[in-house]
């Protein structure tokens, strides 16, 4: 059996705010590794952290302390532009809102990430379709996010994440403004991608969706319990 | 009632709960509608409001033509003025003007004085009670009648001190003593800015037989008020009709060949000449201003709907009536609108004295500008209409309230509810200023011209000094020549002064002679014939030389072209062109008086643009004052310091040498120069002061919109960093967003041009009004300008947490 390849792997991880003279302790000593192909859930009560480590993880957020290596590169150093342009070549993001930009189409806005990287406009359309294919939703390219479901709307989530062929997907509580028929189905996509070689961190704090990942992982003030 | 007192306190409420956004709305109503209410005071005062006089609608000149010889608005005789008196069915009143220089003795030091000689109705028939005393009565403009004077307001407070004991006051003017009978409020200076009126009686030229029983002495002006009902082409029909008895009763004074035409023209118009439009030039511009505000706060009540757009939704899903919550945000864009006013109109009234000197330029109705009820009216009206014009963009634009509540379910960015009507309306605001900034453009460079014109003649250092000698004491050539000779030996004794001339009249003066009609020898014309004209002006020896007019041909006039030696000449190069073909002009004759005296040229000198600098030089010519003396003496001096440090000297000179002569006024020609600018310079001024308005609102605007967008879209840009965006994408993006909208506005705002320039082209000067440099420059200023206003609110974008503006409301 091939010895699995670390693609994240965090190390005495932290993350701290400031407020009014209070530190906040989002996340401390945190270490993990998500190793490639893996489907890792990451769930835990309310304020436990869960937001701010998939922030971090997808380079929305610096860290406070510890190394953060990420498909071999240390981001910890990484200035706005490298960490921009490493998000952009690696990380796809799912968002709990959705949000998709009410002023695009659906296509253009599965387009939008390869618009930052130097894709040529005609590869930008064939490849924003084919994953709007993927996820069933090729039939409303032309649509506003505003003239679909929030099913639709997520399903072209997925699609605007998986289309620059991330390392990783980070999903944040995909399925929580969906009903429970829009979530099974947003989650059987993401089992799908999972599937076909796709890494995924999902943070949930829904237990029966928790449980499909193939490693769960809890969070707890700022820690990893489980 | 009530509710709409709730919805004016919720308003207020609304407005300081939002201080900054609120202060700007109102701050950019003020200076528009205060930049529209003191345009609007001229133009109303100016052009709308009746004449300050009773029954000002129905007053009227008469004008007298004689269209065979080219001859407009000549005048009308003592006798003819009787005829249309006593023979016009149109008119219910007739009066006779006409205006002159005399000296007054009695008060302080001899002064001349701009004298209004009028008949005894003048007065009553305009309706104007003295503030003092009385006006003349009937009887008192018949020859013999006691000489009679009646102060003018400013003549009076001036030079009287405000005497209250003025009435009764005896003072000295032409050899006789005249009693001060009454003080005239303050008027509108008209038909000339006059110090003092007396009646026809009291003029020495206007009794004299020759000038009474002279028909062909058209010396006065004639006015008169239209019998009620009668419209002013029935009466041009009347006096026509008249002047054809006329021309059949008096074919000598009325010739045929030359013909002979009246109408009558409303005094209003008379009194507005040509101002008008500058005056609806500047309000257009002023209009302009209003609509750019307008647009500018509609887009700032659309940003803040935006961002109430859920508020407003969650009010309506509680049962709120739409038009109720329509009426609570055209309250709220009103009482911003109205404080804006109130606090526009306070900014006004300062500057109307500068606008009343600038309309003084133009007419004597200027006196007239003020801040009255219709103003202030006007002002209302203006605050009203902008604040419902504004406020009403933001009730058309609401968003379904469905969609509304929905969005604020976080399912898309934040809402785009209105970003096209924003943009629509920055990109208005673009093209408004665009023709704002090029009309300022186009005008300062064609002051920049005018002011750089080389007007023939070298202004600097020196002097002019107006004389105009008491025709009591010059009634002859040979009195006025001994004043002057002395005058001009005393004067040339100073050490600072290089040379010393007088002449009748000197550039850039309105008080030009001519154009008078002449004939050359070769033309051999009949005394039928129309002959050409020319401006004529009368000089001494070194008047070119003072001036710096430069000789071409033969020589100049010297002391020894008096009227004992052969009548001479000197022409412009214009005139030497046109009828003696440039080159051989010298010894050639040309003559004023159908033959009768020949004046041999002895020399061409350069053109002088006389009549302005934006007028190219005529045919004119020039005759030796000793040969032609006038009583109207201007001494020009070329000094080698300062002139102004010799206006002492000089004026002690004329006072020992006439201790009763009085000096109309003395100047430097720089100074004459720049009060010729005065009117082109405060047209430029004021449209570059509304440029400047509009630029800033427009930017004020720019910088408020790009940063409420980028508020609006913080969750969006968080969504772009997300994926990928660098700060600089972010920056670039939305400055290329801006600077379409910059592009479009200019796109527009040149093609609105077309449209503009056929009547800004009338008030510039050797400037195409399509100069693609001008336009180019003003479209690159704006468009950099816009990117600056733009860059602050982007640069702030590029630095928002990605990690926040995905959390972002």
């Amino acid at each position: 059996m091939d010895q699995p390849t670390p693609l994240i792997k965090l190390d005495g991880l932290c993350r701290y705010f400031k407020n009014d003279n209070m530190e906040t302790r989002a996340i401390h000593e945190l270490n993990l590794i998500i190793n490639k192909g893996e489907y890792v859930s990451i769930s835990g009560p309310s304020g436990c952290g869960k937001s701010t480590l998939l922030s971090v993880l997808g380079l929305l957020d610096t860290t406070t302390a510890g190394h953060y290596q990420l498909n071999g590169h240390q981001v910890a150093g990484f200035d706005v532009y490298q960490r921009a342009q490493l998000r952009n070549r690696e990380i796809g993001f799912v968002f709990q809102a959705f949000n998709l930009i009410g002023d695009l189409t659906v296509v253009e806005n599965v387009e939008l990430p390869l618009s930052y990287s130097r894709v040529s406009k005609k590869e930008r359309r064939e490849r924003a379709m084919a994953k709007l294919e993927r996820v069933n939703m090729a039939h409303r390219a032309n649509h506003f996010p505003s003239q679909l479901s929030g099913g639709q709307q997520q399903r072209v989530a997925v699609a605007r994440g998986i289309v620059i062929d991330p390392s990783i997907l980070l999903a944040d509580e995909p399925t929580g403004n969906l009903d429970s028929t829009n979530a099974a189905a947003i989650m059987e996509l993401l089992d799908e991608l999972n599937a076909d070689g796709t890494t995924i961190c999902m943070v949930t704090h829904d237990e029966r969706f928790a449980d499909r990942a193939s490693r769960k992982v809890e969070l707890m003030d700022g820690q990893l319990v489980r | 009632m009530n509710s709409l007192i709730e919805d004016i306190i919720f308003a207020w409420r609304s407005a300081t709960k939002k201080k900054a956004i609120s202060l700007l709305i109102i701050i950019t109503f003020a200076m528009g509608i205060g930049a529209n209410s003191a345009i609007f005071s001229v133009v109303y005062n100016v052009l709308l409001a009746p004449l300050p006089y009773a029954d000002g609608d129905r007053l009227v000149r008469l004008q007298q033509h004689q269209p065979k010889a080219e001859r407009e608005d000549m005048g009308s005789s003592v006798q003819s003025f009787f005829d249309y008196q006593e023979q016009s069915s149109a008119l219910s009143d007739v009066m006779e003007y006409h205006s002159m220089q005399f000296t007054l003795y009695g008060y302080g030091d001899p002064v001349r004085v701009q004298t209004g000689v009028v008949s005894w109705n003048y007065f009553s028939i305009l309706g104007i009670q003295p503030i003092l005393g009385r006006v003349f009565a009937e009887g008192e403009d018949d020859i013999g009648a006691e000489p009679l004077i009646i102060l003018s307001n400013g003549f009076w407070l001036e030079q009287l001190n405000g005497d209250q004991d003025v009435i009764g006051l005896s003072l000295e003017m032409n050899n006789k003593v005249h009693k001060v009978i009454g003080v005239l409020p303050p008027i509108p200076a008209f038909p000339d800015d006059n110090d003092i009126w007396v009646s026809a009686a009291s003029c020495p030229f206007r009794v004299m037989d020759t000038v009474v029983n002279n028909r062909s002495m058209a010396m006065v002006k004639v006015y008169g008020k239209l019998k009620e009902g009668v419209s002013l082409e029935e009466g041009t029909k009347d006096v026509n009709n008249i002047a054809g008895q006329l021309a059949a009763q008096y074919p000598d004074a009325y010739p045929e060949d030359k013909g002979y035409s009246a109408n009558l023209v409303s005094l209003k118009e008379e009194m507005v000449g040509d101002s008008a439009n500058t005056f609806y030039l500047l309000l257009s511009i002023a209009g302009m201003v209003i609509l750019i505000a307008s647009a500018n706060v509609a887009n700032l009540n659309l940003a803040r709907l935006a961002s109430r757009s859920q508020e407003l939704a969650i009010r309506e899903a509680l049962g709120a009536d739409p038009r109720r919550i329509a009426r609570q945000l055209l309250t709220e864009s009103t009482l911003f609108s109205l404080v804006g006013g109130v606090l526009g109109l306070l900014m006004a009234y300062p500057s109307l004295d500068l606008l009343s000197d600038f309309a003084s330029g133009y007419t004597s109705l200027s006196s007239e500008v003020g801040m009255d009820s219709s103003v202030l009216l006007f002002s209302l009206v203006l605050s009203l209409a902008t604040g419902l014009l504004s406020g009403s963009a933001a009730i058309f634009n609401r968003r379904n309230i469905n969609t509304s509540l929905k969005e604020g379910g976080d399912k898309v960015t934040a809402t785009t509810a209105g970003k096209r009507l924003r943009e629509s309306l920055l990109v208005v605001q673009f093209a408004l200023s665009f023709v704002i900034l090029t009309t300022s453009a186009l005008v300062t460079v064609s002051l920049y011209r005018l002011n750089t014109q080389d007007a023939g003649f070298d202004a600097d250092k020196v002097l002019v000094v107006a004389l105009d000698l008491n025709f009591s004491n010059y009634r002859t050539r040979q009195k006025v020549r001994t004043f002057t000779d002395r005058l001009l030996e005393d004067v040339s004794a100073i050490a600072s002064v290089d040379l010393a001339s007088v002449s009748g009249t000197f550039p850039l003066q309105s008080d030009l002679v001519g154009p008078v009609s002449f004939e050359t020898e070769a033309q051999a014309l009949g005394s039928d014939d129309v002959r050409p004209k020319a401006v004529v002006s009368v000089a001494s020896a070194d008047y070119h030389k003072v001036l710096n007019i430069a000789l071409q041909q033969g020589r100049l006039f010297n002391n020894r072209d008096d009227e004992n030696s052969v009548k001479v000449v000197i022409i412009n190069r214009t005139m030497a062109q046109n009828y003696f073909g440039g080159s051989n002009s010298i010894g050639k004759r040309i003559s004023i008086d159908s033959g009768e005296n020949w004046f041999t040229v002895v020399g061409v000198v350069a053109d002088v643009r006389a009549a302005g600098l934006d007028k190219t030089a005529g045919d004119m010519f020039y005759v030796p004052f000793n040969q032609r003396t006038t009583s109207q003496v201007r001494l020009m001096l070329k000094t080698s310091i300062d002139p102004q440090q010799l206006k002492q000297q000089i004026n002690d000179i004329v006072h020992k040498l006439d201790p009763q002569q009085a000096i109309a006024s003395t100047k430097t020609m720089q100074e004459v120069r720049e009060e010729w600018l005065e009117s082109p310079r405060l047209v430029a001024i004021l449209i570059g002061l509304f440029g400047a308005l509009a630029f800033i609102i427009t930017l004020a605007g720019v910088i408020g919109v790009v940063a409420y967008n980028v508020s609006l879209r913080v969750r969006e840009i968080g969504i772009r960093m997300s994926v990928g965006a660098t700060p600089d994408v972010i920056r670039n993006m939305l400055l290329t967003q801006g600077a379409k909208l910059t592009v479009i506005g200019l796109a527009i705002g040149l093609f609105s041009m077309t449209f503009i320039t056929p009547t800004i082209a009338e008030f510039l000067y050797q400037t195409d009004p399509y100069d693609p440099i001008i336009y180019g420059v003003c479209s690159v200023i704006l468009l950099i300008v816009s990117l600056m206003a733009m860059a602050a609110p982007a640069q702030q974008a590029t630095k928002l947490n990605p990690s926040d503006a995905l959390r972002s409301e």
